[in-house]
């Protein structure tokens, strides 16, 4: 059934993708490759959480990050543009 | 002395009297399927209640922006869209045996984020809610839609999916026409934001990772399912969100590479 439902999953995305077909910028960014694989939950840090607020899995969304609780400023070097 | 705060309460016992009763054949189900069922719709309902204040804190975001009437008319639209969500929900949950009064969930602040421009700001929101929160929703709720097997809980989310498709478009729209004003510190800052989008929502969704694939039964009726859940979610990420930010000439995928690395680092 898990597989069946993964397989519906991706042929909605043709659909979803449709919605973010948005038309190139002048300076496009250049993309990186990503991993088709998401991490195992055991990969996964649940735990580290002081940052940002943790939110159960919910529908409707959730109010955006607020920058004064994640220091973006120390990220602007490294941004590749 | 301090009185103790007590939780909020969202009561949809008065609004679903003048709603149509719905009827949903349980008898498949064991009381541990019922249970995951139930709480799922709880989640559902009001969850769905508390997101109308997030597009309705856009309402004057997008005002102070200057941005076109159609945009503020259609924030409107997805606030009266998520209460009414919620009413739905109630419904579904009630039809299943649940008590449509409920804790309310953190209702956080929509940020102002001060430090930029009334533009960059609101875009930086409408990214997060749509681009990113109500695009995964399109993506989850067809899904469930298509595993729905009774006719009135496919109708409720149709009627749910109908208004999720409105809201991802109202995102994308919006970043089509602002993106190509950026100019190149904007859309550093920008791409520098979209690492806390990433980060938190890998976060609000990694605990799907550990959970348990459902019954058949219990997704016959909209239950959420375990690692599915997660692959999907990783999947109109990379495959939708990301890209679509890219090409609008955000650094997306540095950035959610960046995120995945924050989210990933305590356990390795």
């Amino acid at each position: 059934m898990a597989m069946k439902i993964v397989a519906a999953s991706a042929g909605l995305l043709a659909g979803v993708s449709a919605l973010a077909a948005t038309p190139a910028a002048a300076e496009p960014a250049q993309p990186a490759a990503l991993s088709q694989t998401p991490p195992s939950a055991e990969a996964l840090s649940l735990h580290g959480l002081s940052r940002m607020s943790c939110a159960p899995v919910s529908r409707g969304p959730l109010a955006p990050p607020d920058q004064r609780l994640y220091d973006y400023m120390t990220l602007l070097g490294e941004v590749p543009l | 002395m301090i009185p103790t705060k007590l939780p909020l309460v969202v009561d949809m016992r008065r609004a679903l009297e003048r709603a149509a009763p719905m009827s949903l054949d349980v008898r498949s189900l064991a009381p541990e399927e019922l249970a995951v069922v139930q709480e799922h719709w709880r989640i559902h309902m009001v969850a769905e209640f508390a997101s109308s204040r997030v597009f309705s804190a856009l309402v004057p975001q997008l005002m102070r922006a200057e941005l076109d009437y159609e945009y503020v008319r259609q924030a409107t639209d997805m606030a009266r869209q998520e209460v009414e969500h919620g009413l739905l929900s109630a419904q579904v949950y009630v039809a299943l045996g649940g008590n449509p009064r409920a804790v309310m969930p953190d209702l956080a602040d929509v940020p102002a984020h001060e430090v930029v421009s009334h533009l960059e700001a609101v875009l930086r929101n409408v990214i997060s809610i749509s681009c990113a929160g109500e695009t995964l929703a399109v993506a989850v709720i067809g899904a469930e839609r298509e595993r729905a097997q009774s006719e009135p809980l496919r109708h409720v989310l149709s009627q749910i999916l109908r208004d999720e498709v409105y809201h991802a478009r109202f995102g994308w729209k919006l970043l089509a026409e602002v993106a190509p004003g950026l100019d190149t510190d904007a859309r550093r800052r920008t791409s520098a934001y979209l690492v806390a989008v990433f980060e938190r929502d890998l976060r609000a969704l990694a605990p799907s990772a550990g959970l348990p694939l459902a019954t058949d039964a219990a997704l016959a009726l909209g239950a959420p399912d375990g690692a599915s859940q997660w692959a999907m979610f990783w999947q109109t990420m990379t495959e939708v969100t990301v890209p679509g930010l890219d090409n609008a000439g955000l650094c997306a995928s540095w950035a959610w590479e960046r995120a995945v690395r924050n989210v990933t680092a305590q356990a390795a």
